[in-house]
């Protein structure tokens, strides 16, 4: 505690004997000014904040950056949605997996069984965002073809994984 | 300084708990919204050739058979009949493990084979014309005999097609 003590007496005598109030006052409204213009200057992406997540629709009910959304019925791993992108898009900077698991998930708006392909995100470390893990399609390892702990990033540049989104391929309807 | 750094710690120790408390899955969850009740297992759900593709083969050899050669699925796209021309080849497209160890029955599996090689379908005209479709019964009794040796036994019969002049695509991984 002596050393915080110090330091603290130090810094403001330092400051005292270095500044007036004028200057400071002048500093820092030009400090301010500038802090708060930059961020608006700056030529950032602001696409993935109006991607992500759209609203949930009477058809398309539930919240998609939650585990509770219908079409994550057997996702295991982050949600792209809260990592950038949104349920079918990848987030910026990474590659979306063309080999992937597929299962089926079904709708409560509708009650209809859809056929949802869970592609990984691959190419930037972990997202660590909305971990979600359901296993309704799964099937054990010996099916590998089912099978969704294993890391799906093949047929990428990179084989890290960043996250999943669930993207709807068709619907499976018994006898048709 | 140790005061010092103990505080710092704490302080970080407190503020990270948030965030990492999100990574781990909750134990005690419940099914997603209007998925409670257990799905119906493949071979009892009657779905069609072309939905059983899409839930058991689409995801590595994707959607018109073009598969992922970087990742070594081979290409079935126009060339896959070629297999039923040459000796063992038949069999294989039962044997071969997507097929064997997929959760569709019998039946199911020979229909998905027939569809697949139709045609207008992912063969694209590559299989003899008038082959004799595959029955439920075929499919039986040749889906237990396990391949040993996979990768000679396909290049085998990929030499085989080779011996009729019949080109080899890349993608199909000779």
């Amino acid at each position: 505690m002596k050393f915080l003590d110090r330091f603290f007496e130090r810094s403001s005598r330092h400051v005292a004997n270095t500044t007036g109030r004028r200057q400071f006052i002048a500093k820092f409204g030009s400090f301010m000014a500038v802090g708060v213009a930059t961020p608006a200057l700056l030529p950032i992406d602001r696409t993935g904040k109006a991607l992500a997540a759209g609203a949930p629709s009477a058809g398309d009910p539930g919240d998609p950056t939650s585990c509770d959304y219908w079409r994550y019925c057997s996702v295991d791993g982050f949600l792209c949605s809260c990592c950038g992108g949104s349920v079918t898009t990848c987030p910026p900077g990474t590659e979306s997996s063309q080999v992937t698991w597929v299962g089926t998930c079904r709708n409560p708006a509708d009650g209809i069984d859809y056929i949802i392909s869970y592609n990984d995100c691959c190419g930037k470390h972990s997202c660590a965002q909305c971990a979600c893990t359901r296993n309704d399609s799964e099937e054990p390892m010996y099916r590998p073809f089912n099978n969704n702990d294993i890391n799906w990033c093949l047929g990428t540049d990179s084989s890290v994984y960043n996250c999943t989104v669930a993207v709807i391929r068709g619907v499976a309807t018994p006898g048709a | 300084m140790r005061t010092t750094f103990s505080a710092l710690a704490l302080t970080l120790v407190i503020a990270s708990s948030p965030g990492e408390a999100r990574v781990i899955p909750d134990p005690g969850q419940k099914p997603a919204p209007g998925n409670e009740v257990r799905q119906t297992p493949l071979h009892l759900a009657d779905y069609s050739p072309s939905v059983n593709y899409q839930l058991q083969c689409v995801g590595c050899h994707l959607t018109s058979g073009e598969g992922a050669p970087r990742s070594d699925v081979p290409m079935m796209k126009g060339f896959v009949g070629n297999f039923l021309k040459v000796e063992g080849g038949r069999e294989f497209l039962i044997r071969v493990p997507g097929s064997s160890l997929s959760a569709l029955s019998n039946s199911q599996l020979a229909e998905l084979l027939n569809w697949m090689l139709k045609d207008d379908g992912i063969a694209g005209g590559s299989a003899p014309q008038g082959f004799k479709p595959y029955t439920g019964k075929e499919v039986e009794a040749y889906r237990g005999v396990m391949i040993k040796d996979l990768v000679s036994y396909r290049r085998n019969l990929i030499e085989q097609i080779r011996d009729l002049n019949i080109e080899i695509p890349e993608n199909v991984i000779p």
